[in-house]
């Protein structure tokens, strides 16, 4: 057996465990360069090298290697200020950290004497003084038996997170003996996505049965108790920790929350957990989603490739049997691309819970007794936009509650029940969802919309103002037509928001309204923004990619087809004449000469239709759509780019923006678009 | 690491004339910078701003963009706004060359490139060779310059403000 | 007499192992992680656990804390080890119910002394 002593005899012991944490701290390190370059460094990371030196300190010590240790002894310093938070991890304690490895490595390898004392690494890493964060004066219910089995570096992680404004939780699970360690494992894993498992304590309780296993999980992140529980196994618990902080004794309840108000009873967002199923961020499906795209790519080359190869004499039937491989390819990349599709899916159910809670509040605050029903709540939207629907059906209920259902006394006298109701309902079609929000209220009032109107300098004083005026009004900008403003509705944002927020997912609103019998408001959105199939143009030497479900058709450019009218040019198409431009004016783009495009695309902007000439077109693609980033926000007419291949970029355009957007042609006016018969 | 990336690590340390610049440290905070090229005048980003270096590769202009924002490119599937360095700084617009590169900045959650003629080397200031921009220099606040530092060797190091420069 | 020894290093479990053998031959049971110790626990009566503070999955404090409210392992007596030096940590280890505290390295002396004062042994 081992002994200190026995260095001489037992060294190849040592060298081999030592390569193995060696091998172990350089994975840690380079995943640590990876994260700071990508902006997001995991404590996890830098504790487990921390873990791997300290190991290496105890090693070396056991077996007498004094140069190593003093190396090893260092650089844990140095590590445990990086965990600790002393000092960042940048460029240069990176630098110092890889060098630190390698001499380390290089030692192990030739025997620890025939090297010097490694004292220019020893200077380098050699920190100051420990600086302690000023104690932190919130305090929390953790248990007490909890803190105390805490390290000082889990300490540390617990007041980080704290100051970082993260939620507290304990999660209890008890598992089976036979597989905890793996189950746990991965349960913590999912919970680090989102979060960070500071603590996990075996815990005895009364009762536990020899095959089981019980423990606690300090656990901190930023999401609420709903999102958590579904990572969770099902007889899973979970305990929020209060955070107090002495400064902040009042705690303002957001609206939002207030309204939701609950009690357990009231909480119809619970949903059992489905244990079949398991919880994926968005980004992992992202980055799923940009590999396909970028395979789809590789699969449009390869066809390129056999195309050139069944041209020649001698490889044609190569490159039949290329082709033949890549459509085979194509097809299996499709059904991928659907499978992740469908994993980003979620049923409109998901925010049924918390509208139905708005509505059950809103009714009794403002003494109206009202229902809400559902129909067709299982269609599935992109997760995304189901997360960004929120906000403008809350908005959309409010109004309904408000303005559209009466009182149960004004209801009698109108002849109704008692009893208002309110009808969500969402249905598929092709590849948009089309959700409808009914109430069977009073109706669209004309009058107030054009004394509103009027007031508003919208309208002229004598102006008539009938039912479609009105519906185009309620939708603008500055438009509100509450008298005064309600306790629970009408915050001063009018439905010009929730079209925006809406036309920002891709979607359309219409409203309906029948003078005393009720009001709904149609939204259409397409499934999901995450893929698109676009037709592919190109126009001024520059690619760009239209949403094939705002393309209506494509012809050639014909020059008898164009004319002008009020020197306007319009296109004229089977008997309807439609506004024309061509695209690289309508981007402001130089004409340096005034070819004329070889294709038309007619365009379905609103109600209307565009047409716009191109100079080619390049053909459909399922198109993975990116945001343009920051300093490009709000270009006119470009909703995104996409990947072409070879890191080229096409621009995906926006067709509302675009058509909105004023042209050379038609002066400082927006090109109006034609309405459709 | 791809052919097409280049580690910072990977470029020639500085040169300086501080062989000893361990015990300087201690002493002398220091800031790690990138110099590199623009219009024949020398500047610098703190390293710390910096994600990656990408060779110059064919870019996507932007239609009705202002003139400052070269193009987009995709890179390992993001796509990067690249700001034209020269046009950001008031200098002639740029030639691309074989030295041409895209510097590639943290700009809040997403990067942002930053295109220069010829990315020089990684080097160490003091910090008390930090000057502010020389006063004559009236508009170097909004061009994005931080100060200058003159290591007496080469020409004048330009050094610059990560955000200010991004802010277009 | 039966120990088991909780540690992520193999050299150092073999170290405390060889050492323990020798002294009492005593039987040992090695765990490369606290997870690993909770699986062989409720299997065997040990007379004594050495347990290592940083270790992967769960640390050290935290499997003492499990064995000291557990009505059947809270007489087991814990020793742990660790290379940390900080008092802070030695003060929580014993605060958390440890019986003693070794600071690597030590000399197989130490250990047996520390062992020696906890354990009954036999013959």
């Amino acid at each position: 057996m081992t002994g200190p002593g026995d260095t001489k005899a037992d060294g190849g012991e040592f060298v081999s465990e030592a390569e193995d944490l060696l091998e172990e701290l350089g994975r840690e390190l380079q995943g640590l360069e990876k994260e700071r370059r990508q902006g997001r460094v995991r404590p996890q990371g830098i504790n487990a090298a921390f873990r791997h030196v300290h190991s290496l300190k105890g090693l070396s010590g056991l077996f007498g290697h004094e140069h190593l240790g003093q190396l090893a002894h260092i650089l844990e310093d140095f590590l445990d200020g990086l965990r600790m938070g002393r000092h960042p991890l940048d460029e240069s304690a990176l630098d110092v950290l890889f060098e630190s490895h390698e001499r380390m490595e290089s030692m192990v390898a030739s025997g620890d004497e025939a090297q010097a004392a490694p004292l220019d690494l020893i200077n380098r890493l050699a920190v100051g003084e420990e600086k302690k964060a000023p104690p932190d004066g919130r305090r929390t219910s953790l248990p007490e038996d909890i803190l105390r089995s805490l390290t000082r570096y889990e300490e540390h992680r617990l007041h980080a997170s704290i100051r970082a404004g993260h939620e507290l939780w304990l999660v209890s699970v008890t598992l089976p003996l036979k597989s905890f360690d793996e189950d746990l494992r991965r349960l913590a894993s999912e919970l680090n996505e989102c979060g960070e498992v500071i603590s996990t304590l075996p815990c005895y309780e009364a009762g536990d049965a020899e095959a089981r296993l019980s423990f606690r999980l300090l656990y901190a992140c930023g999401f609420d108790a709903g999102d958590i529980k579904e990572f969770l196994p099902e007889d899973a618990s979970l305990e929020a920790i209060a955070i107090h902080d002495p400064q902040d004794e009042v705690t303002s309840v957001s609206d939002e929350e207030s309204l939701a108000g609950s009690g357990p009873e009231d909480d119809v967002f619970a949903e059992p957990l489905d244990r079949a199923s398991v919880r994926v961020p968005l980004e992992r499906l992202d980055r799923i989603m940009d590999v396909v795209g970028e395979l789809l790519l590789f699969r449009h080359r390869m066809d390129g490739v056999s195309r050139e190869l069944m041209e020649g004499e001698e490889t044609r039937s190569l490159g039949h049997e290329l082709h033949r491989a890549s459509g085979e390819l194509d097809k299996k990349l499709q059904d991928l691309q659907r499978s992740v599709i469908g994993a980003r899916m979620v049923p409109v159910s998901r925010i049924v819970g918390r509208l139905a809670r708005l509505v059950r509040k809103m009714a009794r605050t403002s003494g109206k007794d009202i229902l809400l029903e559902t129909e067709g709540s299982g269609t599935e939207l992109d997760k995304m936009m189901i997360d960004h629907l929120q906000s403008p059906l809350i908005h959309l209920v409010r109004n309904a509650i408000h303005h559209g259902i009466e009182s149960p006394l004004e209801r009698k006298q109108a002849g109704k029940a008692p009893t208002g109701r309110l009808l969500l309902k969402a249905v598929q079609r092709g590849n948009e969802v089309v959700l409808s929000l009914s109430d069977d209220g009073r109706g669209l009032d004309l009058e107030a919309v054009r004394q509103t109107a009027v007031a508003r300098g919208m309208l002229e004083e004598n102006a008539e103002c009938d039912l479609e005026v009105a519906r185009q009004l309620v939708f603008q900008p500055g438009f509100s037509s509450v008298k005064e403003v309600g306790d629970v509705s009408g915050r001063g944002v009018g439905l010009d928001v929730v079209k925006s927020e809406l036309q920002n997912l891709g979607g359309e609103v219409h409203l309906f309204s029948e003078p005393g019998a009720g009001t709904t408001v149609e939204i259409s959105l397409p499934i999901t923004l995450a893929i698109m199939p676009c037709m592919v143009v190109r126009s001024g030497g520059l690619d760009f990619a239209i949403p094939v479900s705002g393309i209506s058709e494509t012809l050639r450019y014909l020059q008898e087809r164009v004319e002008t009218v009020a020197q306007r040019p319009v296109l004229r198409l089977r008997g309807e004449t439609l506004p024309y431009a061509d695209l690289r004016e309508l981007l402001h783009m130089p004409m340096v000469n005034h070819d004329e495009p070889g294709f038309v695309v007619v365009a379905r902007v609103g109600a209307g239709r565009l047409a716009m000439g191109v100079d080619e077109l390049l053909g459909q693609h399922e198109v993975v759509i990116k945001p343009v980033g920051s300093l490009l926000d709000g270009l006119p007419g470009i909703s995104g780019a996409t990947e072409m291949g070879g890191g080229r970029a096409a621009l995906v355009l926006d067709l509302p923006s675009l058509a909105a957007a004023p042209t050379s042609l038609s002066g400082s006016t927006a090109l109006e678009t034609e309405a459709s018969p | 690491m791809s052919r097409e990336t280049m580690n910072i690590s990977d470029l020639p340390p500085s040169q300086g004339r501080d062989p000893d610049n361990v015990t300087r440290r201690a002493t002398i905070p220091v800031l790690q910078v990138l110099a590199f090229r623009l219009a024949g005048e020398r500047y610098a980003l703190d390293i710390q701003e910096i994600i990656e270096i990408l060779k110059y590769r064919p870019m996507t202009p932007i239609p009705q963009a202002s003139d400052l924002i070269h193009g987009i490119v995709s890179v390992r599937g993001r796509i990067i706004t690249v700001v034209d360095g020269r046009i950001r700084l008031g200098l002639e617009a740029a030639e691309i060359g074989p030295a041409s590169r895209i510097i590639v900045l943290r700009h809040g959650e997403e990067p942002v490139g930053l295109l220069v003629d010829e990315v020089l080397k990684v080097e160490k200031l003091p910090v008390d060779s930090i000057a502010p921009p020389p006063s004559t220099l009236v508009d170097a606040a909004a061009r994005g310059i931080a100060g200058v530092c003159d290591t007496r060797q080469e020409s004048i190091l330009i050094l610059l403000d990560r955000e200010a420069v991004l802010n277009v | 007499m039966k120990i088991l020894v909780v540690d992520d290093s193999r050299s150092t479990r073999a170290f405390i192992g060889g050492t323990v053998e020798k002294a009492f031959g005593a039987e040992v049971t090695e765990s490369s992680t606290g997870f690993e110790a909770l699986r062989v626990l409720p299997g065997q009566v040990f007379d004594a656990i050495i347990a290592d503070i940083n270790m992967p999955d769960i640390n050290g404090f935290e499997l003492l804390r499990y064995l000291k409210t557990h009505p059947v392992y809270s007489a087991i007596p814990v020793i742990i080890i660790s290379t940390q030096m900080a008092q802070e940590d030695r003060d929580r280890g014993l605060a958390a119910g440890a019986a003693a505290y070794l600071t690597k390295p030590f000399q197989p002396e130490e250990l047996e002394t520390v062992l020696r004062s906890l354990v009954t042994v036999e013959g």
